[in-house]
Order: structure tokens, then sequence, then C-alpha cells
């Protein structure tokens, strides 16, 4: 298979012309985008080995470092911006946050309400058991009552019947 | 020039592109996690055509130390040159589409 040797350079004239209209119409410009022109600019290293090997090669180097370096920028943008949303996500009561929180959370507060649900029913037991022992009081109270009632009406028939003396 | 004497510049520019190709590779695919569905497309072919560049760039280097085959020397070159622009061309397309 004989190639042209002009056709590979030709090629890649067409392919960065056209990408970089197109390019050049794009709205949004990222660090992709950067990356794009990059990856463009290394379609012309077969057109300067033409002109000269070591042209080629300086230019491929270049370029690569180019690509490297806005990788490399491209990465630490994402690694911050991530970071930027996960500190917006705590700093905000933030929904997702707020699931979380009550994912993690959730358990020990449903803990923490029992507790304070036993803990209000031992002081109603308490209030219970001291109000039985008001009432328990209360009855003896009654009770000893009664008795010295009982015993002051049993003295006093006896004193009637010893002052009238019947049996 | 005791670089040229030793080690010819274009092995060196060879290896060095091709590890700069891994390098760009590796920081690009984990920055591409925190774009959309779309813009990760996009990327993925440029990340094709890096690959196929350092696919070209090991052919290349097969080349230059006096190892090559009729593939390596006459279409593996030629063939990843061609390609790795189509990549990104298509890569710029997807991009204007999205």
């Amino acid at each position: 298979m004989n190639i042209s040797p002009y056709l590979l350079p030709s090629a890649s004239v067409v392919i960065f012309a056209v990408g970089i209209i197109l390019l050049s119409m794009a709205e949004r410009k990222t660090y992709y985008t950067r990356l794009i022109t990059a990856c463009l600019a290394l379609v012309l290293v077969p057109v300067t080995f033409i002109l000269n090997e070591y042209l080629a090669y300086a230019l491929q180097a270049l370029v690569l470092l180019a690509i490297a370096n806005i990788s490399r920028e491209y990465y630490k943008a994402g690694f911050f911006r991530r970071r930027k949303e996960l500190m917006e996500l705590f700093r905000h009561d933030h929904p997702e946050h707020r699931d979380a929180k009550n994912l993690l959370y959730r358990p020990l507060r449903d803990i923490e309400t029992k507790e304070q649900m036993i803990e209000k029913k031992l002081a109603e037991i308490e209030n219970i058991e001291q109000k039985l022992k008001d009432k328990e009081e209360q009855l003896k109270e009654e009770r000893r009552r009664i008795d010295e009632d009982r015993d002051a009406v049993k003295d006093a028939h006896r004193e009637a019947i010893e002052k009238e003396g019947m049996p | 020039m005791i670089i040229e004497q030793s080690v010819p510049i274009p092995v060196i520019v060879e290896i060095g592109s091709i590890l700069l190709i891994l390098f760009s590779m590796r920081h690009i695919s984990i920055a591409r996690h925190y774009e959309s569905e779309t813009d990760k497309k996009v990327i993925g072919w440029f990340m094709i055509g890096l690959a196929l560049l350092a696919f070209g760039s090991a052919a290349n280097l097969i080349k230059l130390f006096n190892l090559h085959s009729y593939f390596l020397s006459n279409i593996s070159f030629q063939v990843f040159s061609v390609l790795a622009p189509l990549a990104f061309l298509i890569g710029v397309i997807r991009l204007r589409k999205s």
C-alpha cells in the first residue's frame, strides 16, 4: 500500500481547521475545551514533520506538556469543586445532609426517645406509688379514728351500764 | 549535543509523549467523573484520541529502534496518526451537538 507523503499532513490540516471552526462555535469554555484545543494542535505535528523533523518533535513535546498541564488543572479543579460542594452540603442544612444526619443519628435518637419515655413512665409509677402510700396513710388514719370512736362508744356504753347497774 | 550522541532526541520525545499521555489520561479519567453524562462522552472521545496517539508513539518508538515490521512501519503509524485526529474531530462534533 503506497500512501502519498502529503496525504497525512493534508488530512491533518483539514481536521485541524474543521475542529477549530467547530470549537469556536461551541459556547461553553471549560477546562476540557482548552484540552480539545491542545489536542487539535497536536494534529499539526505531521505537517511540521515535513518542514523539519526536530521542529515536529519540539511541537509534539510542547503540546503534550500543555495537555498534561491542562489535565492536571482540570483534575485539581474537579477535586476542589467537589470539596466545595461537600463543604456547602455540610455548612447548610441541605436536604441530603439532613437525610444523612437522620440516617446516622436516628437510631441514637430513637434510643434517647425510648429512654425518655421509660423515665417518664417510671416517674408516673413513682407518683402512683406515692399516691398509694398517701392513700394508705389516709386509710390507716381513718381506721385509727374509727377504732378510737368505737372505743369511745364502747367506753360510753360500759359507763352507762355501770351507771344504770344493768348487766 | 551530548544527548544526541547517547540517546537520540526522537526516542526521548516519544517516550516522554507516552508518559505524558498516560499522565493526562489518568487525570482526565478522574476529573470527568464530576461532569454530566454528555460531557463524559465528549471527553471519552478525546481520551480515545490520546490513547491512539500513545499507540502511534509506541509504534514510532519501535520503528526508531529498528524493530519495525511491515505492519508497524507502514500501516500502524499512519493509521494511528489519522485515527487520533478523527477521534478528536468526533469529540468536537459531539461537543457541538451537546
